[in-house]
């Protein structure tokens, strides 16, 4: 189950798509810009752009290698050992947030009298099975959801354009730039930058044509999709979305065309669902990889439970109110992400390259 | 009885994971998985008696609000 897997460029692509969605599905990007959102959200896609050409010049310059291999490269075994232990801590805390996020999502809004122990033990059970069954099912289902949740999307803005107010748009420029350029760094750490992790993942699936094309596609379509969600969501609430916890699945609730289709949030929560499970999936797989890589391990099949074990804790403590969670996102993630997803990045290749260099320049005998 | 829960729910981990493990020959892994199993098991243990309440997630959070000097609101103790 490990090693080389079939995967397609298409499903590729739709791993990336559905990574990107996962949990900002659940939040409104950008929701301090209120009805800017949409401007904090481009501005977040545009620096992703640099990072999608880092990542991708990374997996050019060592093909055959994941993230933690190109670490022990670049900064030698013990240095390059200690970075790749600080980058699974990164993937094990964001795991725990994505199931606490989307647990404590169910617990409020769908399951509300259901203990929320029990929810986070399902949820890490059935992303620990997949786990378990490799990167190749992850792919396939993430393929046959990138379809129902881009549908859905488009679905249900069309069923909401009587509660559209296009006056929710103005003034269409902000005051304050210094807020979306602000807002665009927390949205580039998440989610657009927490793609960082499939650097451990490519090189299970071919060459880097390939999967940098599915990647960048992957981005497009999680990045429209995101758009279209937060314009929707900015037109029928306009400047509520920031006051909203969750505000999609406040303005799916709107939906009621001749008291007949209402209640359509909870197709809705299921597509979150959908999404957060195939993120959480994911994470739980680098994270796996990366204890099987650095422990010089055959196979990480044995490690998936007890790391369940430590999720579930993780996530059950993580966060006791739902404004403890907000101030994490947009005040500790960002600062604490970028480390991981520019800053290391950056001085691998800068290592390797200068490895590359003093190679070259090494008189042969 | 949350204590006996614990231990049974981590018995159930390591009877799934034990033919496994009884096969594999690497040493490696057998140490790996010790460790991983053996700080869940505890740590489970110590979030039940009330002497662990934080998580690494709240631990991060810590850290940068203290490295980046703004104040955690007390609305989070």
């Amino acid at each position: 189950m490990e090693g080389k897997y079939p995967v397609s460029s298409r499903q590729v692509l739709a791993l990336i798509a559905m990574f990107i969605l996962g949990t900002s599905l659940l939040f409104s990007l950008g929701q301090e810009l209120g009805r800017h959102s949409w401007l904090g959200i481009i501005t977040g896609f545009i620096a992703f752009l640099f990072l999608f050409w880092l990542y991708y010049f990374l997996l050019k310059l060592e093909p055959g290698k994941s993230l933690f291999g190109l670490n022990e490269q670049a900064f030698g075994r013990g240095l390059g050992t200690v970075i790749n232990l600080w980058y699974l801590i990164y993937f094990f805390v964001l795991l725990s947030v994505v199931v606490g996020n989307f647990v404590d999502f169910i617990n409020s809004v769908i399951l509300i009298q259901t203990p929320e122990i029990l929810l986070t033990i399902f949820l890490t059970l059935t992303a620990a099975y997949a786990v378990k069954k490799g990167l190749e099912s992850i792919a396939r289902l993430s393929e046959i959801m990138v379809f129902c949740v881009f549908t859905t999307a488009i679905v249900v803005t069309l069923l909401l354009f009587d509660k559209i107010d296009t006056t929710n748009f103005w003034p269409l420029w902000p005051q304050n730039w210094a807020l979306v350029l602000r807002s665009g760094f927390s949205i580039l750490t998440f989610p657009f930058g927490e793609t960082v992790i499939f650097l451990s993942i490519f090189y299970q699936l071919g060459g880097p044509q390939k999967v940098s094309k599915g990647f960048f596609w992957g981005s497009v379509v999680g990045v429209f999709v995101l758009l279209v969600i937060a314009l929707r969501n900015i037109a029928v609430l306009g400047e509520f979305v920031k006051f909203s916890t969750y505000p999609a699945y406040d303005s799916v609730r709107l939906i009621n065309i001749a008291r007949f289709i209402t209640r359509a949030e909870v197709v809705i929560s299921l597509n979150y669902m959908f999404a957060g499970y195939v993120k959480a999936t994911t994470v739980y797989y680098s994270l796996c990889l990366g204890l099987k890589e650095i422990f010089r391990l055959k196979t990480y099949q044995h490690l998936v439970l007890p790391i369940a074990a430590l999720v579930i804790l993780n996530a059950h403590l993580s966060f006791s109110t739902n404004v403890q969670n907000v101030f994490f996102a947009f005040e500790v993630y960002p600062f604490f992400a970028i480390i991981f997803q520019l800053i290391l990045i950056l001085a691998t290749l800068i290592m390797l390259l200068i490895k590359k260099q003093l190679g070259r320049r090494r008189p042969t005998i | 009885m949350t204590y006996i829960s614990i231990i049974s729910i981590f018995l159930g981990i390591f009877l799934i994971d034990y033919p496994g493990l009884k096969k594999d020959k690497d040493l490696n892994e057998k140490i790996v998985y010790g460790i991983l199993f053996s700080v869940g098991l505890a740590y489970a243990l110590l979030i039940n008696s009330g002497l662990v309440k934080n998580s690494l997630p709240y631990l991060v959070l810590q850290a940068v609000s203290f490295f980046r000097g703004i104040k955690i609101p007390p609305a989070f103790h």
